[in-house]
């Protein structure tokens, strides 16, 4: 017992002095991966990471070939990602899908959604430049966004979130105009098609929030008056009439028939044009 | 110096270090069976809300890869935003082949979001415990007239006990992770070291910034979270035995510090509105959040600079010690 | 070279513009004991302090064993051991675990002198109780052993018979005298007068911050009072005074500090002056009264 008391002392120091040695490495690490500017493929601590680059033909319909195409771009959220599909066909595959083989081949699909995008970052991501191209050669462009401007409220207090809900309303229009605009001076052209928000909640949303969504989408439409060649697609109605077959396993994303259905419209909206 | 060895066996002798012990064990219990219990939960509602598909997690992870595969083929995304996406589609790929649902929780996952949470209060809770007393615990029961008159300089005594001091925070740390890991698994069942964790991420106004991300492993993460609690917790631990030193009185000291600690969580919502916020130490102490990016930072703070302003702190306070314990008078 | 341990010149000290101790001055040679006295509150605590280092003098030197200790707190510390106000100690440990952690600070003692200054104070059987269990004689003796452990050359003891029975202070008188037969100097402050009285060689008294009286005990010892009580005390009285000796009238005693050799010739004067004596005695003087009288119309700041 003794013999292990005094192993004690000598134990400690030496566990202090390892434990030391580790945490500061460990600390200088955060440091490196914290302010390095360098891309992370280049870094010293790289895993040896490989970029994958399966293309999964058969759902894009994009040929390997270089040629110009008409290029069809999606920006927004997880909508216009196609989160949901079974298939993952998302709103540019379907509409492929609703051509003939010929007409889809001349199409290309640009996609630059992002799954939780609020309007302000679907802005950012505009007008970073890094889509200057696709805007350009676009020809048309569907713009599915705000659903997420309204996820991360602080607190439930009624008047409180009356009050966030407007900010968040009028925060949305403004980037949505900023970013129709920019699409509009990069590519007189190109025609955009807006999709609404639809109630993935079905009957069970109370009142209010069914009517804050028509304010939301009804102000939407407002600022959808200001420019040319833009259309709106009301998937509020579209989905009600049967939100079981719509929606997906998660119950919030639309399902394969759902964006089926939103390229439907779509279709509808262009050709009539 | 055999000087340390002595403080060491003081702060043993007290009863601090099974106080310590009880807490980190409790807590991390009541921690782990509420992660459990919440992820059990959470299955179920999924479970629950597919009727009759059954929730099959590897489905919807490949769809997401598939996703991130097209959308890296286009020739409109950055550098940057192809090795972020290569990087969760590596990730995603591993826990398929794995068989690990993403959300499963691991003892090292559990370890880390301990670290993660429990570096705002826990661990300089217990850090306090072993600080406040150091100095103002030999004025109260007179030890320190002993102490003093001996042939040692003070300063040295006072290192002595600073030294101690960073041997047991060491310690205690050490200790947090290994509690934290194995009660875990007792729960979880699984350590989950070798799980990819990607990181790097950090906010900023706009969006995600992802052009540091890399991969580590779980364990790694570990290492890391755990260095920057370490570091943590010396700061905390050198504010605290100034406190020691300057009032004496151990309730006092601990009252201070603990007021300081809770008193700057709230100053955090002040902090975009008042410039000087950001330079108290309590506002800066949560360094994992910048490396997993969970919410937005403060313009001006980064990394570097928390580090910065908590190592003034740090500094200074330990500064200050020396040179008011040099002059102090001994009346007790 | 200099044979005196402790060298305490001039020392002053302010606590918030309170002078409390005024141009305070001592010494002590190897071998000897002093006592310390004053009423509570006079600085004798401060004064203490200051020679040990707790404290620190605002003007003035405390050299010990040459060594002055602003200039060479290390040198001088070297050859001090003391017990301030109390032998506290770390109570969760036994007494012999304190005593070893002791041991390593400044110049290390080892086992050797460990067994001895336990041995010296008698606490072998106890000596791996946790300090906690011990009795208060117990703990001071302890706090002894833990000043004696680096062999001091100067011993600071204040109030070291605190809380000590009969038993335990004869002992501890024992311990001292021996130590200084050894050669070590001793300071002890005390209020057990007595104790001090029968210690100590010399004496330093101090009253408000101030040495009121430095001597060997003996000096301050050797005043001898003779009291007389008569028929005619006021007739007396100017007798005595006529022959040029202070007296003064008491309640009912004359006392006068005249020598032992002029009772004789007093006697014979008051006899012839018809007046008749009812008693006369030498008394001599303790410390205490000595004390008493000192410091009696001082009051304490």
């Amino acid at each position: 017992m003794n013999g292990l008391k005094k192993m004690a002392w000598p134990f400690m120091l030496i566990t202090t002095l390892v434990m030391t040695i580790l945490f500061i490495s460990g600390f200088a690490r955060v440091i490196s991966i914290t302010g390095s500017s360098e891309i992370a493929g280049t870094s010293t601590n790289g895993q040896g990471v490989e970029i994958s680059s399966q293309v999964d033909k058969e759902v894009e319909g994009v040929s390997g070939n270089e040629d110009a195409k008409n290029v069809i771009l999606i920006i927004g959220d997880s909508i216009g990602a196609g989160v949901g599909d079974e298939r993952n066909l998302g709103i540019g595959g379907r509409l492929l899908s609703l051509m003939t083989f010929e007409e889809a081949d001349t199409y290309e699909v640009v996609n630059m959604s992002v799954p939780g995008a609020t309007t302000s970052e679907m802005k950012a991501n505009l007008l970073s430049g890094n889509f200057d191209k696709a805007i350009k050669e676009a020809k048309y462009v569907f713009v599915s966004i705000g659903g997420n401007n309204l996820n991360r409220m602080r607190g439930t207090e009624v008047s409180l979130k009356v009050i966030e809900l407007e900010e968040r309303l009028s925060e949305h229009i403004n980037d949505l105009e900023d970013s129709l605009t920019y699409l509009r001076e990069a590519n007189e052209e190109v025609e955009i098609v807006v999709l609404g928000l639809y109630n993935p909640y079905g009957d069970s949303s109370e009142t209010e929030d069914v009517r804050f969504l028509h304010e939301w989408n009804y102000q939407t439409r407002l600022v959808l008056l200001e420019f040319d060649q833009i259309h709106f697609i009301a998937l509020y109605d579209v989905f009600k009439v049967n939100l079981n077959l719509f929606l997906s396993i998660d119950d919030f994303h639309p399902s394969g028939e759902g964006y089926q259905k939103i390229a439907e419209y779509i279709k509808e909206v262009l050709v009539s044009l | 110096m055999p000087l340390v060895k002595n403080e060491v066996m003081k702060m043993l002798v007290s009863r601090k270090p099974y106080l310590i012990l009880v807490l980190l064990v409790v807590f991390i219990g009541l921690f782990a069976y509420g992660e459990q219990y919440s992820y059990e939960r959470s299955i179920e509602r999924l479970e629950n809300i597919s009727e009759a598909i059954s929730f099959n997690w590897e489905n919807l992870a490949r769809q997401q890869i598939k996703d991130m595969e097209r959308r890296m083929t286009s020739q409109y995304i950055s550098e940057e935003g192809k090795v972020s996406l290569a990087l969760e589609i590596e990730q995603l790929k591993y826990f398929i082949e794995n068989d690990i649902n993403p959300i499963t929780p691991s003892a090292a996952k559990f370890a880390g979001r301990f670290a993660e949470q429990g570096i705002l209060l826990l661990l300089p809770l217990l850090v306090i415990i072993l600080a406040a007393d150091i100095v103002s615990g030999e004025f109260s029961t007179r030890s320190i007239k002993v102490l003093l008159t001996r042939a040692v300089p003070r300063w040295k005594i006072l290192l002595s006990k600073l030294i101690a001091l960073f041997i047991m925070i060491t310690l205690v740390i050490l200790l947090s992770s290994v509690i934290a890991i194995f009660i875990s698994v007792f729960f979880f069942g699984r350590f989950g070291f070798d799980e990819p964790v990607i990181t790097g991420f950090s906010m900023f106004s706009g969006g995600l910034n992802v052009s540091n991300v890399i991969e580590v492993s779980q364990l790694e993460y570990l290492l890391l979270l755990y260095s920057l609690a370490w570091f943590v917790c010396l700061v905390i631990g050198g504010i605290t035995f100034m406190i020691s030193v300057l009032v004496r009185s151990t309730s006092a000291s601990i009252g201070i510090i603990m007021t300081a600690l809770i008193g700057g969580q709230f100053l955090q919502f002040l902090l975009s509105d008042w410039e000087l916020v950001k330079y108290f130490f309590v506002t800066n102490m949560n360094l994992p959040n910048y490396l997993s990016g969970d919410f937005q930072v403060v313009e001006g703070m980064s990394f570097g600079f928390s580090v910065s302003v908590l190592s003034v702190w740090a500094l200074l306070s330990v500064f200050i010690s020396f040179v008011v314990f040099q002059k102090k008078d001994v009346l007790v | 070279m200099d044979e005196r341990i402790l060298i305490v010149d001039q020392i002053n000290k302010k606590i918030r513009r309170k002078h409390i101790i005024k141009n305070v001055s001592m010494d002590i040679k190897a071998g000897e004991v002093l006592g310390f006295l004053g009423p509570n509150g006079a600085g004798k605590s401060t004064t203490l302090r200051m020679i040990v280092g707790l404290s620190k003098a605002d003007s003035g030197s405390i050299v010990i064993a040459g060594h002055d200790i602003s200039k060479n707190y290390v040198k001088a510390m070297q050859y001090v051991g003391c017990m301030i106000e109390g032998p506290d100690m770390y109570n969760n440990m036994s007494g012999y675990k304190n005593l070893e952690m002791l041991s390593v600070m400044g110049d290390h003692a080892d086992k050797e002198d460990l067994k001895r200054v336990i041995e010296l104070v008698g606490l072998e059987n106890r000596i791996h109780d946790k300090v906690r269990v011990y009795s208060m004689g117990m703990k001071q003796r302890l706090g002894l052993a833990a000043a004696l452990l680096h062999k001091p050359k100067l011993l600071v003891l204040d109030e070291p018979t605190n809380g000590l029975d009969p038993q335990g202070i004869y002992e501890f008188r024992e311990i001292v005298q021996g130590l200084a037969s050894e050669g070590i100097g001793i300071l002890i402050s005390s209020h057990l007068i007595s104790e001090v009285q029968l210690m100590c060689d010399k004496v330093s008294i101090i009253n408000n911050g101030e040495i009121i009286r430095h001597a060997p005990v003996e000096t301050l010892l050797s005043s001898q009072e003779v009291v007389w009580r008569t028929s005619d005390n006021l007739r007396a009285l100017s007798v005595i005074e006529s022959l040029g000796v202070d007296v003064e009238l008491e309640q009912e005693q004359l006392i006068s500090s005249v020598d032992a050799s002029r009772i004789a010739e007093i006697n014979r004067h008051l006899h012839n002056a018809d007046i008749d004596l009812v008693h006369v005695a030498i008394k001599e003087k303790t410390l205490e009264e000595l004390f008493l009288e000192l410091t009696e119309n001082q009051k304490i700041m």
